[in-house]
């Protein structure tokens, strides 16, 4: 399947090999799948959006998601 | 053997010239710690209700905690407390660099501004010598000059100096308090309190090391948590980046003001305003305040376009929402020139901004015209709109009167509609975070006692995902967007902790972002002090003190009737993260009241009363 991923801000640079943002998964696969695929830091993946849904690690991925990624928020000040 | 305390504060009365030194009773200490905790005690038992902020019985209190004799991580702060002229409710504003610090080597933990100069003056402070000195040569300088003019006339260029600049002087209600040209106690007005005293600044320098209850265990902890803090930060990146890492995951979930909280989405904007865009455009680097492993705050070099040159501070992520997307502004180069006439004139670049965008709206409507602004139009995406706005409000000249007063003062007298167009809560303009958004906002917001601030309750960024408090039971899934369970919790606690945090006086960047824990802060604060407190204890008079200083706001008629949330944010978002979704700001207001122990009218019941102790 291929999902459409956009990371943001500081995530940004875990994309730059993927400039369409469109990211091939194979069988089934979680967006945790999708994270350690990127590289990300999964300690720091605490905001997820699936479709505009707020999601966890565990949710499963089908073809044509589109998935957000944040930094989490740190620093309000 | 010593408690981290001097147990004095200084008392200067701008009236007659009296300065003395009074003791503070170690059970005070004890049930608030110092602070914002302290200082809204000392307020609650000394002024009147319903004093006019900028009458000679307003106070300035400068108060510090524990945390600012040893070189704690974070502990290079200190809170200013007295009645807002921008709210009229009490107020408390923190600031960092040096000046924290100094007053403790100095000698004193608090210091207490009363009356009325007759004449402008500062106050100099070198130890046990404290003299009310003539200002005349200084007063109508802005703030950087203010504090380049006492260090040359003193001959002393290693005091820390906390100033008014101009706002201040002419009693703008939303003037700030600039320190040694590096952070600003910025919201609430309370520079327009000094400034209604004739006080232009209070000048620092010590040479004393106030005692401690456990040297050794103190500086193997303060090592310990130095390091943890610093790759904390290297790790997440607050290092490198500072709070602009923060623009484009709060537009993202729909946290940043657009357009005056009007527009929902602006990725573009937040993307350009942000970092990394931020960092490369403006060659920034950290500019940490005394004893921090973090350095959040921004140098910045700007060498082109020749109009923007600069070397100075950068802004932060408030500043970036309120004078960038809040005004449709994506260039942080012009966001770093308005920030830097704020810094400046001495005003609050949150409100100042919250104004602009306020303003620019009500020119669209026609409310404003020409005739108001001195010829020039209000526009959207316009530098000379926010540049030239913020000059003005800060000097108080041309269309500047208008707003002298706050947004929601202006508004009154602008057109009968335009009051349910002002974002705030009890007067104080919104900061960068939509309560549309982290729903945990409103009841923070609504019950804020210095009104809509999320930095006395960082609520939010347990939202997305920044810390979490699990001593207290705050974990990592407990609450969720738009979900209202746990979220009165949440707020309530942050705003405990706001309040411990700003009594310490602790940056509280060191747990939000630097992942310091509650346990850890715990241990250091027994080293310090020698007493034994639990968590919980210490947590508890984070909540005493939030106590207090409500009963402050209810003494002066702000009950539960003023707890409510402006007409304009419970505009519905049509696209975006928050698109369709509504606060359920009653049903977490009564949860939230019920959790605290309060009335219904809002004042605490005598059970809270009783757990509390007071």
């Amino acid at each position: 399947m291929v999902v459409n991923v956009k990371l943001m801000s500081l995530f940004a640079k875990y994309l730059k090999d993927y400039p369409d943002g469109k990211i091939s998964l194979g069988g089934t696969a979680t967006v945790r799948t999708l994270a350690e695929s990127l590289d990300l830091p999964i300690k720091r993946v605490k905001i997820i959006t699936v479709n505009g849904k707020q999601e966890t690690l565990d949710k499963s991925l089908s073809d044509g998601d589109l998935v957000y990624i944040f930094p989490p928020a740190i620093g309000g000040g | 053997m010593g408690n981290g305390y001097w147990q004095k504060t200084l008392r200067v009365n701008l009236t007659t010239g009296d300065i003395r030194v009074e003791a503070i009773d170690e059970k005070d200490l004890k049930a608030f710690i110092g602070g914002a905790g302290l200082g809204a005690e000392i307020l609650r038992r000394e002024i009147p209700e319903k004093i006019d902020p900028l009458s000679p019985e307003n106070l300035v209190i400068f108060a510090t905690g524990p945390f600012q004799g040893p070189s704690v991580p974070g502990g290079a702060k200190f809170s200013v407390v007295g009645i807002s002229p921008q709210t009229g409710t009490y107020a408390d504003t923190a600031a960092g660099a040096d000046w924290g610090p100094a007053i403790k080597d100095a000698g004193y933990d608090i210091v207490i501004l009363e009356g009325k100069s007759p004449k402008p003056v500062y106050l100099q402070i070198i130890d046990d010598d404290v003299q009310i000195k003539d200002a005349a040569a200084i007063w109508g300088k802005d703030t950087f000059e203010s504090i380049d003019a006492i260090r040359r006339e003193t001959g002393d260029d290693k005091l820390s100096v906390a100033t008014i600049g101009p706002a201040g002087e002419r009693l703008v209600a939303i003037a700030c308090i600039a320190v040694d040209k590096h952070s600003f106690a910025g919201r609430c007005g309370l520079g327009a309190v000094m400034g209604s005293k004739n006080i232009k600044a209070v000048a620092v320098r010590g040479t004393k090391t106030v005692p401690v209850a456990d040297p050794d265990k103190l500086k193997e902890l303060i090592k310990k948590y130095q390091k943890q803090i610093h790759d904390t930060a290297v790790e997440n990146e607050l290092r490198a980046h500072g709070t602009p890492g923060l623009c484009e995951t709060a537009e993202g979930l729909g946290d940043m003001p657009i357009k005056y909280w009007e527009q929902d989405t602006w990725p573009e904007g937040a993307k350009k305003l942000g970092a990394p865009n931020y960092t490369e455009q403006l060659n920034a680097k950290p500019l940490p305040c005394k004893f921090c492993p973090i350095g959040c705050h921004r140098q910045v070099s700007i060498t082109s376009p020749e109009k923007y040159r600069y070397e100075g501070i950068g802004p932060e992520y408030e500043t970036l929402g309120l004078m960038g997307t809040n005004l449709l502004i994506d260039d942080p180069k012009v966001v770093t020139i308005g920030n830097d006439i704020a810094n400046r004139m001495g005003v609050d670049t949150i409100s100042v901004g919250a104004m602009i965008g306020f303003a620019v709206g009500c020119f669209e409507k026609g409310w404003l015209t020409t005739d108001d602004t001195g010829g020039f139009e209000l526009k959207w995406g316009d530098a000379d709109t926010l540049l030239k706005m913020t000059e003005l409000i800060g000097l108080r000249e041309g269309i500047g009167e208008l707003f002298a007063a706050g947004t929601l003062a202006a508004a009154k007298k602008i057109h009968p509609d335009a009051v349910e167009e002002v974002a705030h809560c009890k007067g104080l303009d919104f900061p960068s975070h939509d309560p549309r958004s982290c729903i945990s906002l409103a009841p923070t917001y609504a019950t804020g006692t210095r009104g809509a601030c999320h930095f006395r309750g960082p609520c939010e960024d347990v939202e997305m995902g920044g810390f979490y408090l699990p001593e207290v039971g705050i974990n990592e899934g407990d609450v969720k967007f738009f979900e209202q369970k746990n979220q009165s919790l949440v707020a309530s606690k942050c705003q405990d902790l706001g309040v411990l945090c700003n009594s310490l006086v602790l940056c509280l960047f060191m747990i939000d972002g630097g992942d310091w824990t509650l346990t850890g802060l715990t241990e250091v604060f027994n080293a310090i002090t020698g007493w034994d407190f639990s968590v919980e204890e210490l947590m508890l008079t984070g909540e005493r003190g939030f106590t207090v200083q409500r009963m402050n706001n209810l003494r002066d008629g702000y009950d539960a009737s003023s707890e409510v949330m402006p007409k304009r944010i419970l505009k519905i978002a049509k696209e975006g993260f928050r698109a369709g979704k509504e606060i359920p700001f009653e049903a977490m207001m009564k949860e939230y009241y019920a959790l605290r122990g309060w009335e219904p009218n809002g004042a605490p019941c005598e059970e809270t009363l009783k757990r509390l102790s007071l």
